[in-house]
């Protein structure tokens, strides 16, 4: 047990790393689907040629 | 060899990596706080990219530099990373939040999405400058620890006059110092613009400059005594002075890099300045100075220096090395592409 970081300061710590992953999260799937409807461009559809 | 020699050396070494943090992610962060003072899409995206291939690679100094005090100064780290634990997280955060902002910002078309991670980048970078000096002003003032280099106290101790002072220093030598990178990256228009910003910028952080050179020789007399005893360390200040001042004409002669070099130079000196004062001590204690934490009393064994004495030998080179590469590869004005951010 630590003497310097009181319990109230990890759980403050605790539910900030929550609150970002889970809003980073949301920002990465908005993002995803985003990307995913879009498709992808049309050049890089273009099968490139064996050896080039 | 005198035993302390290893203490002494890894007191300028870890003094070298947070120094050249500050000179590279330094540019970075003033940018950041200069972001919301330019208009138009195009503009705020020619600061990022100007940023772009060197942020993240700035930022791994602050982790060699942490690196280095927790193995080369073990109760320090513990010290500072467990007494300054909200502040730590706080400034983890900001630098999440401007890694994000800075890489989603252009993701998307909207309007509303780009205002809202323009202001993320800006205010994260400002507040990220401004806790880094608010760090270094408390290591200064002191804080409260006991024998055991225990720290006693709470975060809004943190934020007393002289800490808040040392963060707007901070603040405003990273933006001086974002102006210049920004005239090295700039062209036209936008290179107008920011050539315009030199001048304020130098003048607030001179302002700063002086009051923190007076508060800290009225409160804290301590940190003049090496140059009192030892009047040749006035060259520092001096020469700190003379490559401020020297950055003006040479941005007036279009010289930016020198510019740079000499906003770099000004930052070397700076801390310099600031390390003299504080030698050996890493973290002062105050109300009982005598249980401040020095580069003898808080390392690791001599052995243990020794061997990262020898890592340092090979490792430093290797990253002074790649550093000089990308900073070469990616010279030059910057210029939107598919692959820009």
């Amino acid at each position: 047990v630590s003497d310097t970081v009181s319990a109230s300061n990890v759980l403050i710590s605790l539910i900030l790393f929550t609150l970002i992953y889970v809003a980073l999260f949301l920002v990465f799937i908005l993002l995803l689907d985003q990307k995913v409807r879009k498709g992808p461009l049309p050049e890089d559809l273009v099968v490139a040629k064996e050896g080039s | 060899m005198n035993p302390e020699f290893y203490n002494v050396v890894w007191y300028l070494l870890v003094g070298v990596l947070l120094t050249g943090y500050a000179i590279l992610d330094g540019f970075d962060l003033g940018v950041g706080a200069l972001h919301l003072f330019t208009r138009g899409d195009r503009n705020r995206r020619i600061f990022l990219n100007a940023i772009g291939p060197f942020w993240d690679g700035n930022q791994v100094w602050l982790v060699t530099g942490g690196g280095a005090l927790f193995a080369a100064f073990p109760h320090v780290y513990a010290t500072a990373f467990s007494g300054f634990y909200l502040a730590f997280i706080l400034l983890l955060f900001t630098l999440i939040f401007r890694g994000v902002s800075i890489h989603v910002r252009s993701l998307r078309e909207h309007p509303a999405w780009r205002r809202f991670w323009d202001w993320a980048f800006g205010i994260s970078s400002i507040l990220a400058s401004f806790l880094i000096g608010v760090a270094l002003g408390n290591i200064a003032w002191g804080v409260p620890l006991d024998t055991q280099f225990r720290y006693h106290g709470v975060l809004w101790q943190q934020l007393h006059p002289y800490a808040l002072l040392t963060g707007v220093t901070v603040v405003a030598l990273f933006v001086m110092h974002g102006a210049i990178y920004l005239v090295l990256k700039t062209e036209g228009e936008l290179n107008r613009q920011v050539r315009g910003w030199v001048r304020p910028t130098i003048i607030f952080f001179v302002i700063m400059y002086l009051m923190i050179t007076l508060a800290t020789l009225l409160y804290l007399p301590r940190m003049a005594e090496p140059f009192r005893n030892n009047p040749v360390l006035f060259l520092v200040p001096i020469a700190s002075v003379l490559a401020i001042a020297n950055i003006p004409r040479e941005v007036h002669r279009g010289r930016e890099f020198w510019a740079f070099v000499s906003s770099g130079a000004a930052m070397l000196f700076l801390l310099g300045l600031f390390a003299i004062g504080m030698f050996p001590e890493l973290i002062h204690s105050r109300p009982d100075a005598a249980n401040s934490m020095t580069a003898f009393n808080a390392s690791s064994s001599q052995k243990t220096l020794q061997v990262m004495l020898l890592m340092a030998v090979i490792g430093v080179p290797l990253v002074l090395g790649y550093t000089f590469h990308i900073y070469r590869i990616f010279r030059g004005k910057v210029e939107l592409d598919s692959m820009s951010y």
